[in-house]
């Protein structure tokens, strides 16, 4: 089987079962509070003050839900049938990566507009450079997410993923809060991070099995 | 020497029970269950064949016995002196304690492999019941009573007995009667034995549905028989005697659907426990009333014995269940975590409730004439519009909660939305139907409602599994409609029997609020009209047919048909008995009875009524005894047949790894050295084994010694910290896509659908066909019938059937297997062998995890045991190879 259909199944699988158990719910209503909250608290004006506020919303939200991601995975055990099968140990990480990347985008869909609201934001010209920064610092919070979901195995430990993956994500937050970062900074920041999940899931996986 | 030889025989039956309950008391239980079975199977012999010399007796007309006299004569034709052997009080216990004696003996056959520490005290209740009724006939009832002198003539069987139905209405009641202690008998032992799980259920159901089936047949019969030959128009006049054998029929009704609740979810146990005994406790209350002779109905046995021990073994039953249920409290509390309740449950649950109410009416009618005379009083009953208030409501709500619940969800959030389209459309299409067909009174719309929202969606859903079975398995139409009705009997008998609920009701309904009826004195010539049919007056005559003088009017239907109502008199008896007149439709009958004449033949007196929709109720009847013998049917195709078809329109379904190649000499299995280490701890230390290729091997220890941290370092899921491992003469890694394994947890996503989860396994192994491959799995382990409900909400033995279903979907070369016996019932487990034993002769190696060295020794090649870490022992069954020796192990 190529890779390229072993990940379309996984990441079909993972989004029916988010669409089913509706799990992305909780994460969305949070990042609509925080942005509501930080749209209500800080004065609308410059265009980093809405950046800010997104990325606040979407971090907090999207961590939720990578933590969600993998604990659907360990729940029962499911996760040992996939590592069975050889294709799909290859293609888990980036097949977590992709639907983890769908859940923040639509976090993101729906907070933007609010932020955009809320904080009066102006991006005429930078709208593309804006909207391509978020992406990359999505990619950045998904590659790092998932590795690290995958690595805080189960219980007590899989809590700490907020602690232990925001501080990492931290330059990241910093540039796309700016509101009009280097893509190029971005990028390597993506890469990096996607570069060593990729290597190090397999490996993280045997030991989470 | 008839007399002497049958209470011989009664005597050495009822030996034989009582031996049967003694066996309870002995020291061992082996012992314990043999000695019952051997004193019920003597007990059930000798019973059956006094009462083959009963019948015969009477097909003798051996007037030395006092029951023959009593009730048949030479003049009789054969097959009703037959019928006259269970016309009488004697007779009648005779046929019931035989019968009763059959279904304990059948119980005791039916579990010979397994005995378990309640079987005794099961086998024990089950013989009390006939050994009570030996006791009446050798104390007040004695069939094989003689006559100090033989009369020249008997006393031939009353005319209005001599009809069909009553040579099946009291067997199939007895039948009834007597399958229904089975229920009760079961959870008692199961009780008893502290079993409060949900195995029990599949064992008791069989007999509630044979209980059930058999009491409604005879209910329906003998509603038949009263209507045709007692000439009052009706079928069912709420006497006590009727109420006495719909009383337990309701509540059999109930405890089937509280047996769903039961083994779906494992919530109301008690309500399980509580109307097993109820039906037992009122099944004997019954018969105790019928034989009081306190209360007058033309079913009741005039002067007949037992009475009053009958009614004290209902109290005993009554007494000993409660106790039972509050000493065994503890084990009748719902699971920890039930699975939640979805609509279709609470609808279950509600009907269930209004079957009970609807039984306590009826009790009410049962005993308040009786216990008015034995406080004194006179002639105080129950008034028919009581019943009407009622049962009326109560089964009109409870029949569209039937029609309304097999298209509620059946877990929670999962609404069908098409079945409830469908069931509004028919519903539609019924009622226009019936209103265009003349009928306006609500509660018959209603009725018509109910009745086409069960017809319709049945058959859509039926249809709509045939043929996508038909798509997926490549069977032609009539074949996989014969493989969906084998896998799917149980509820399509219980839609079959709803239908026939509903067909009664639409009867029931029709004929009580639509009926109309006319009397009138004609004299030859002149004519009565009714509801638009005519009657027409020839003549009356009077003739002598067979033992009796008959008076015969022929009365033409709308100047075409010709109906013979009649009153015959009967030599030995003064009253005359009605032949009634019929003219049956679908629409409605004309029953035509002669009220009186004048002798010169110049009026007579016609009675007519018109019964709409009454023949709806003996299709219902049918319809509901078939329902029930196709939920007890047995398994219509073998185990083994295969579920795809091998026609060229069969799809490819993926090769077996190895399949065709021999077994190779090399081992599965290479270990050396194995060590793993897990939390600074040793788990597995030093572990050497060869496993060869095609066995299977068994790994026993206790638990945290190290077996499940084995198995995943052989499935490639743990690396060993030591050691050296080798698949099939490679790498392990190598091997990933050949391994299946089955975990301590089921490894399945909770929020997919048991076939998503296999369709999703199939597609990663790039399996041909997935979905046809899924299917054809799921149904290996009978889980066709829950393939579309979430996991989460199966129960922990369905999941495992699902999860072994996974893990065997690709036809592992290796196949690891944690504990897989864990939740399985006996069926599931026969499957697993069956599937592993095949497998294994393609040459797929098992290794399995036991806590069982039974169970290991039994079906393994070789057992493996393992002590805190180390591989203590290997020991090598006899048999040479596991293929032929793998089967079914309980």
């Amino acid at each position: 089987m190529s890779g390229t259909r072993a990940m379309a199944i996984l990441v079909a699988k993972d989004l029916r079962i988010e669409m089913r158990a509706i799990s992305l719910a909780g994460p969305l209503i949070l990042a609509i509070i925080a942005a509501c909250a930080l749209g209500l608290a800080l004065p609308a004006g410059p265009l980093r003050h809405g950046s800010g506020a997104l990325c606040m919303a979407v971090l907090v939200a999207g961590l939720l839900s990578i933590e969600r991601g993998m604990a659907l995975e360990r729940q029962d055990d499911a996760l040992a049938s996939l590592l069975l099968i050889p294709a799909a140990r290859a293609v888990l990480y980036p097949a977590k990566l992709a639907a983890c990347l769908v859940h923040l985008a639509t976090i993101s869909l729906v907070v933007t507009p609010l932020c955009i609201v809320f904080f009066s934001m102006d991006l005429g010209d930078s709208l593309g450079r804006v909207a391509l920064a978020g992406g990359l610092g999505l990619v950045a919070i998904a590659a790092l997410g998932t590795v690290f979901s995958a690595a805080l195995a189960g219980g007590a430990s899989s809590r700490l993923l907020p602690a232990v993956v925001a501080p990492l994500l931290l330059p990241v937050v910093l540039l796309v809060a700016r509101g009009t970062p280097s893509p190029g900074v971005l990028l390597a920041f993506d890469a990096v991070f996607v570069a060593a999940g990729w290597i190090g899931f397999d490996a993280l996986m045997e030991e989470v099995a | 020497m008839t007399a002497q030889l049958g209470e011989f025989l009664l005597i050495v039956g009822g030996a034989g029970l009582l031996a049967a309950i003694a066996a309870a008391v002995l020291r061992t239980l082996a012992t314990r269950a043999r000695a019952a079975r051997a004193g019920l199977i003597v007990g059930s012999a000798a019973l059956l064949g006094a009462l083959a010399l009963f019948i015969a007796a009477h097909a003798r007309a051996d007037l030395q016995l006092a029951a023959v006299a009593a009730r048949c004569d030479a003049s009789l034709e054969i097959p009703w002196r037959i019928v006259a052997a269970w016309s009488g009080g004697e007779g009648y216990l005779l046929l019931w304690a035989s019968l009763a004696s059959c279904v304990a003996s059948a119980v005791a056959l039916g579990r010979r492999r397994v005995v378990c520490r309640g079987e005794p005290i099961t086998l024990a209740a089950l013989a009390s019941i006939p050994l009570v009724l030996v006791g009446v006939m050798l104390s007040d009832a004695d069939p094989f009573r003689t006559l100090a002198t033989a009369p020249a003539e008997g006393h031939a069987l009353h005319p209005q007995l001599r009809h069909w139905a009553m040579a099946v209405h009291p067997p199939l009641l007895c039948l009834g009667m007597s399958a229904s202690a089975a229920p009760f008998a079961l959870v008692a032992g199961a009780l008893w034995a502290r079993r409060g799980d949900r195995h029990w259920v599949a064992r008791v159901r069989p007999w509630v549905i044979l209980a059930w089936a058999s009491l409604g047949a005879g209910i329906a019969v003998g509603a038949f028989w009263a209507y045709v030959q007692l000439g009052w128009g009706g079928y069912w006049a709420w006497d006590p005697i009727e109420n006495a054998a719909l009383v337990p029929w309701l509540l059999l009704t109930a405890l089937l659907h509280a047996l769903m609740g039961h083994e779906r979810r494992g919530v109301g146990k008690v309500w399980t426990a509580a109307l097993s005994a109820a039906a037992l406790t009122l099944t004997l209350l019954g018969a105790a009333v019928a034989r009081s002779g306190l209360v007058q109905s033309v079913h009741a046995f005039a002067a007949a014995e037992g009475a009053g021990v009958l009614a004290i073994a209902a109290a005993l039953v009554a007494v000993a269940a409660a106790t039972l249920i509050i000493a065994r409290g503890d084990l009748l509390a719902p699971d920890s975590s039930p699975a939640p309740a979805a609509t279709r449950d609470i609808a279950i649950t509600i009907g269930s409730t209004l079957l009970v109410g609807m039984a306590a009416a009826a009790l009410l009618g049962l005993i308040t004439p009786v216990a008015v005379r034995i406080m004194g009083g006179v002639g105080l009953g129950v008034a028919p519009a009581f019943y009407r208030r009622t049962f009326v409501p109560a089964a009109l709500l409870a029949g569209v909660l039937m029609a309304l619940a097999p298209m509620l969800p059946a877990a929670p959030g999962r609404a069908r939305w098409r079945g409830l389209g469908i069931a509004t459309s028919a519903a539609a299409v019924g009622i226009a139907l019936a209103f265009l067909s003349g009928v306006r009174h609500p509660a018959v719309l209603a009725c018509a409602a109910v009745l086409a929202m069960m017809a319709s969606l049945p058959i859509l859903q039926g249809a709509s599994e045939v043929l996508e079975f038909s798509r997926a398995s490549g069977y032609g139409i009539a074949q996989a409609a014969l493989r969906v009705l084998d896998r799917t009997r149980r509820r399509i008998g219980g839609q079959i029997a709803h239908l026939g609920f509903a067909c009664v009701m639409l009867g029931v309904a029709g004929s009580s609020l639509l009926a109309a009826r006319a009397t009138a004195a004609l004299a030859p010539g002149e004519s009565l009209t009714l509801a638009g049919r005519t009657l027409r007056l020839i003549g009356v005559r009077e003739s002598r047919r067979g033992d009796a003088n008959e008076v015969r009017a022929e009365v033409t239907l709308d100047g075409n048909a010709t109906l013979r109502p009649a009153q015959r008199f009967h030599d030995g008896y003064d009253a005359p008995t009605p032949s009634v007149a019929l003219d049956s439709g679908l629409a409605a009958d004309l029953y035509v009875v002669l009220a009186g004449w004048e002798p010169n033949g110049a009026r007579a007196t016609i009675e007519a009524r018109v019964n709409p929709l009454v023949a709806w109720i003996w299709i219902g009847a049918g319809l509901m005894a078939v329902g029930g013998g196709v939920s007890l049917s047995p398994r219509l195709l073998p185990r083994g047949t295969p579920i795809v078809a091998a026609s060229p329109r069969a799809p490819h379904v993926s090769p077996m790894p190895g399949a065709e190649a021999p077994i190779p000499d090399a081992p599965a299995i290479h270990a050396r050295g194995l060590a793993c280490r897990a939390g600074g701890v040793d788990v597995l230390r030093d572990a050497s084994f060869d496993i060869a290729a095609g066995t299977m091997t068994a790994i026993l220890g206790c638990n945290g010694v190290g077996k499940t941290t084995l198995l995943r370092v052989l499935a490639t899921l743990a690396r060993p910290s030591a050691g050296t491992l080798r698949l099939f003469g490679g790498e392990p890694e190598a091997a990933r896509g050949s391994i299946g394994l089955l975990g301590h947890q089921h490894m399945l996503y909770r929020d997919l659908t048991a076939l998503e989860n296999l369709v999703l396994a199939a597609r990663l192994h790039s399996l041909a066909d997935p979905r046809s491959r899924a299917i054809e799995e799921i149904a290996r382990f009978d889980m066709s019938h829950r393939a579309d409900e979430r996991v989460g909400r199966l129960s922990r033995g369905e999941a495992q059937r699902v999860a072994l279903a996974r893990t065997l979907l690709h036809r592992p070369r290796l196949v690891l297997l944690d504990e897989p016996l864990t939740g399985l019932d006996t069926e599931a487990v026969v499957v697993l062998c069956e599937t592993l034993r095949d497998m294994m002769r393609r040459g797929s190696t098992v290794v399995l995890t036991l806590h069982d060295p039974a169970a290991a020794r039994r079906i393994a090649d070789r057992v493996l045991v393992i002590e805190r870490g180390r591989l203590a022992d290997a020991i090598e069954p006899a048999s040479p190879r596991s293929a032929e020796r793998v089967e079914a192990s309980p």
